[in-house]
């Protein structure tokens, strides 16, 4: 342990010598630049535009989704909710006359 | 061939000496206003300027020049594209520098060489140079170069969260607090890594001399 010890630390003193090699191919930033020429600006709205385009067509297939289970469920359940329906709204619409009678 | 080849070489020297010429912080601000402004050209300067500090951190994480090439001209345009996030209140070499990093510690982790466990490729008697490394206080230039070559097949081999810590704690010399403002892992994260980094070089010390003796 203590030999690995001491080569590890042989190793980083090493390392430590090695002269950095700050040498630069001839005319490197000319390449970059030739490569930027490509590179386009952020444009923030296009991002947005085409973000929203995105969620459209996800959007317009839940919205289809929904609409098709809701007009389902409609047609089979329609007889049997309309009853409940009828009545319920009976309810809403004479509860606060019958609240009134009671408390009058 | 050999001529051409030296006066390239020789050329790029000249102008790393050229653009060695120091860049006012003003200046430097007016070129990074200029380039958000539209003015693209201007960038070549802060390329010019910066190009042997980035080719230097570059070449302490990858061999071939080629790919040194590839990651240094990755940097380069992702500072372009991300300039106006640039806040002026730090100097702009630290700004570059911590994308430089951060863009070699992405390229270990893409280019994270399969692992062998044989040690075959290290040549033992520079195993045994490192063993005696120190003694000598001017070792001769194909021993300091076996040396060198020792230390980049050893750093290879460790993972390159553990290369990044050795490299940046260890050889650089740079504090856990700086570690930890350039790659954008927190305190504690940084001292776990560089105690595992150096658990995981150990072992390999270890595997490499328990190899030597079979």
């Amino acid at each position: 342990m203590k030999k690995n010890n001491d080569i590890f630390d042989r190793l980083i003193r090493a390392a430590r010598r090695i002269p950095e090699n700050d040498q630069t191919p001839y005319s490197f930033e000319k390449r970059i630049m030739a490569q930027l020429r490509n590179v386009k600006p952020v444009d923030n709205v296009a991002i947005w535009a085409l973000g929203l385009w995105k969620a459209a067509v996800p959007c317009v297939a839940v919205m289809l989704l929904i609409t098709t289970w809701a007009t389902l469920s409609t047609t089979t359940d329609a007889n049997a909710s309309s009853d409940a329906l009828a009545s319920e709204l009976q309810y809403t619409m004479t509860q606060p006359f019958q609240a009134l009678e009671e408390s009058w | 061939m050999l001529a051409a080849q030296h006066i390239l070489q020789l050329k790029g020297l000249c102008v790393g000496l050229i653009n060695e010429t120091k860049l006012d912080r003003s200046e430097e601000k007016t070129i990074i206003r200029r380039v958000l402004h539209g003015d693209t050209a201007a960038y070549e300067s802060l390329i010019a300027h910066y190009q042997p500090r980035v080719f230097a951190t570059a070449r302490k994480y990858a061999r071939r020049e080629s790919e040194v090439e590839d990651i240094v001209q990755e940097i380069f345009i992702k500072t372009f594209k991300k300039l106006d996030s640039y806040r002026e209140e730090a100097p702009f070499e630290h700004w570059l520098m911590k994308i430089s990093v951060r863009t070699c510690y992405d390229y270990l982790r893409k280019h994270q060489r399969n692992k062998v466990s044989s040690f075959s490729d290290i040549a033992q008697e520079d195993f045994d140079l490192l063993e005696v490394y120190g003694e000598e206080k001017h070792p001769t230039r194909e021993k300091q170069e076996a040396i060198n070559k020792l230390v980049h097949d050893l750093l290879e081999r460790l993972q390159p969260a553990a290369r990044m810590v050795i490299t940046l704690l260890d050889i650089e010399g740079k504090s856990v607090k700086e570690i930890a403002k350039i790659t954008g892992w927190s305190v504690s994260l940084v001292k776990v890594r560089a105690f595992r980094a150096r658990k995981e070089m150990r072992k390999i010390l270890e595997d490499f001399n328990q190899e030597k003796y079979l």
